[in-house]
């Protein structure tokens, strides 16, 4: 295929973005770059999660396991991610143990009626035949808070640990397929819900934390192109798995999901151009809601990512000493969401020891 | 060749770029016509309860059965009355105190201590009733038009009402009651009272004050019932404990007139002691 063509190809698609009617609306913001289920690196959250046919990660696992025999070096790291917000990690795993105090209530009211945190520790293996992460522990929650005289309040909280193993291998030089098998257990409460409704014992009970075992099994393909902008393309079969309760209170349905990537080169330093079509568990309803494009400028151990979806804009820096890596990201929906006074912005702090 | 290539590529990264802000400005242009709930939502954290009445009450003429606006009508009238949710939240914390209420009684104390202790629990529990009645805020006189037109709108939800909303009339029935009773403790007492031997306590009036307070936390304990029917038991006997004090209180109140001097001089300074100058009348 020519780049010609790939290029023809996808500006008619984009082209029809400006002709779809944007007629859903979320009923609250949103946090852009931290979605219920989905766990993420700093550095794939730069990307605003177009990471299908990202061979170097520096930070995680690949997106698609079929990157595997991709390589160049086997290591083991772990790394630690905390976003701002964090001082309410406390009041929300308060409310996952149905504990309701009067600081839980505070913080429902703090700073812009809006708590949002995500914290999370894990530990990556990669090698050229099988890469593994275990997830200690990772805590994502969001929540907001509409009309303080009888407040509605949207909140989620997920708390998830698990494994990942990733293995692929070659069947051409430049085609490989792979698979990605996750086991994760999750506690979660995802609820819109009046604050009123605590003072009933139906509404506490409503707020219970659920739990649920859930185990994917996720085949991919990828594809390198033999051309100077190294074009690559990646399908992932996602979210294809057992769940242990019936529970749709997340939507993650099994889909096919489409990555794009190139490298155009540059004077200094290399880039990665990532787009991506994929679902990211959020209300999703319209096509052009799953485009996601990464930009990645890396120069020496710098990595600088910029990612732009529907959910918002993000930016950010990956730095990598000999044996330590540390980063920073900012995301944002402003520009992007409804309503300018309803935005949220996120900082994200990652540090990472290289064994 | 390769330059013509280059230039397509850039140009199919500014297609995305522009494609998706396009996308976003549709959005923005969408915002008018904002679900009326949120656009209410806005309104009212913004300070701006009258705008979110005008539009609500609007929408309420296109559609009258409309559950959520008029309880959001509700809020919005609550919230021009002064409520904001957040000012109970510190309830939370004495409620926590009363409930973990409880004196540990060794079983080789005497009777005297038995007693001695039940009467520090009571005393510990009227302070924790004080310290509720002062944590709840206290709505301005010229805006409890507001508060009594709030509780209205969730009455006329009738059997339809949900029990959040239950609770949340609930609520506004305290802030009621507060209202009711310090409109009476504030007032001052004049220091004439004391000494005029023509002021005496009004104790029809007294009694006609009780009996529209205890009818009023008569309603806010049904509400309180429907919203917990596991607490029907306990609260059915507070109902009856209610109704009994205030039927013995008429039985008092009704010979008011037949109390001898003693005695009409004792309920006048008990009145005045407990800031409840509002009910002597001088002749």
């Amino acid at each position: 295929m020519s780049v010609n063509r790939i290029s023809s190809v996808l500006t008619f698609l984009i082209t029809c973005f400006s002709i779809v009617d944007a007629s859903a609306q979320l009923a609250f913001s949103r946090n852009s770059r931290t979605f219920e289920t989905v766990n993420s690196s700093l550095f794939i959250k730069g990307l605003a999660h177009a990471c299908l046919a990202q061979i170097d990660v520096p930070d995680a696992l690949p997106c698609n396991p079929a990157v595997t025999p991709f390589n160049k070096k086997a290591s083991l790291n772990a790394e630690f991610l905390l976003s701002n917000g964090y001082s309410n990690l406390q009041s929300v795993r308060s409310l996952m143990s149905s504990e309701y105090s009067q600081e839980l209530i505070d913080t429902f009211f703090s700073k812009d009626k809006v708590i949002q945190i995500e914290a999370g520790v894990n530990i990556n293996f990669l090698s050229k035949f099988l890469n593994a992460q275990y997830n200690p522990l990772s805590v994502k929650a969001y929540s907001v808070v509409r009309n303080e005289a009888n407040p509605d309040i949207d909140f989620y909280s997920v708390e998830e640990q698990g494994f990942n193993f990733q293995s692929g291998f070659k069947m051409t030089d430049n085609l490989s397929l792979g698979l990605q098998t996750r086991f994760l257990d999750r506690k979660f409460i995802k609820q819109r819900f009046k604050l009123t409704v605590l003072g009933t014992q139906a509404g506490r009970d409503a707020l219970q934390a659920k739990k649920q075992n859930v185990i994917f099994v996720e085949p991919g393909l990828f594809w390198q192109m033999d051309y100077q902008w190294k074009p690559r393309l990646s399908l992932l079969v996602a979210n294809s798995g057992f769940f242990s309760t019936d529970d749709t209170t997340f939507k993650d349905p099994a889909e096919a999901q489409l990555g794009f990537a190139f490298s155009p080169p540059v004077y200094w330093g290399d880039v990665d151009i990532n787009i991506d079509y994929k679902s990211l568990s959020y209300d999703e309803n319209l096509w052009w809601e799953k485009i996601r494009l990464g930009v990645l400028y890396k120069y020496g151990s710098m990595h600088f990512t910029s990612g732009v979806d529907a959910n918002g804009i993000s930016s950010g820096i990956l730095y990598g000493l000999d044996k330590i890596n540390a980063g920073v990201l900012y995301s944002t929906t402003k520009y992007i969401k409804d309503n300018d006074n309803y935005y949220t912005q996120t900082v994200y702090v990652q540090l990472g020891w290289q064994i | 060749m390769k330059n013509k290539v280059t230039v397509r590529f850039i140009f199919l990264i500014l297609t995305i770029i522009m494609s998706i802000t396009s996308s976003s400005c549709q959005r923005k242009d969408k915002s008018e016509s904002e679900d009326v709930v949120l656009k209410s939502y806005r309104l009212i954290d913004e300070n701006r309860a009258d705008e979110a009445i005008t539009l609500l009450e609007a929408e309420l003429k296109i559609t009258p059965d409309s559950y959520d606006f008029r309880s959001i009508l509700a809020s919005a009238y609550a919230h021009k009355a002064g409520f904001k949710i957040q000012k109970l939240a510190p309830l939370v914390t004495i409620a926590k105190k009363l409930s973990s209420l409880k004196i540990k009684k060794e079983e080789n104390l005497k009777n005297e201590s038995h007693k001695s202790l039940d009467s520090s629990q009571s005393i510990l529990k009227l302070n924790y009733a004080f310290e509720v009645f002062d944590t709840i805020p206290v709505i301005l006189p010229e805006k409890i038009v507001y508060l009594d037109y709030a509780i209205h709108l969730l009455n006329s939800l009738d059997t339809k009402i949900r029990t959040e909303d239950v609770v949340y009339r609930a609520l506004l029935k305290v802030l009621r009651l507060k209202y009711k009773i310090s409109a009476k403790i504030s007032v001052n007492a004049n220091s004439n009272f004391s000494s005029n031997p023509t002021c005496k306590a009004d104790l029809s009036g007294l009694d006609e004050y009780v009996q529209s307070v205890a009818k009023e936390f008569l309603s806010l304990i049904d509400d309180v019932k429907a919203a917990n029917p596991d607490q029907k038991e306990k609260l059915d006997i507070l109902s009856q404990d209610v109704e009994e004090s205030i039927s013995s209180f008429k039985k008092v109140a009704n010979p008011a007139d037949q109390l001898d001097d003693v005695a009409s001089a004792l309920l006048k300074q008990t009145l005045l002691q407990s800031n409840l100058g509002a009910f002597i009348k001088c002749q």
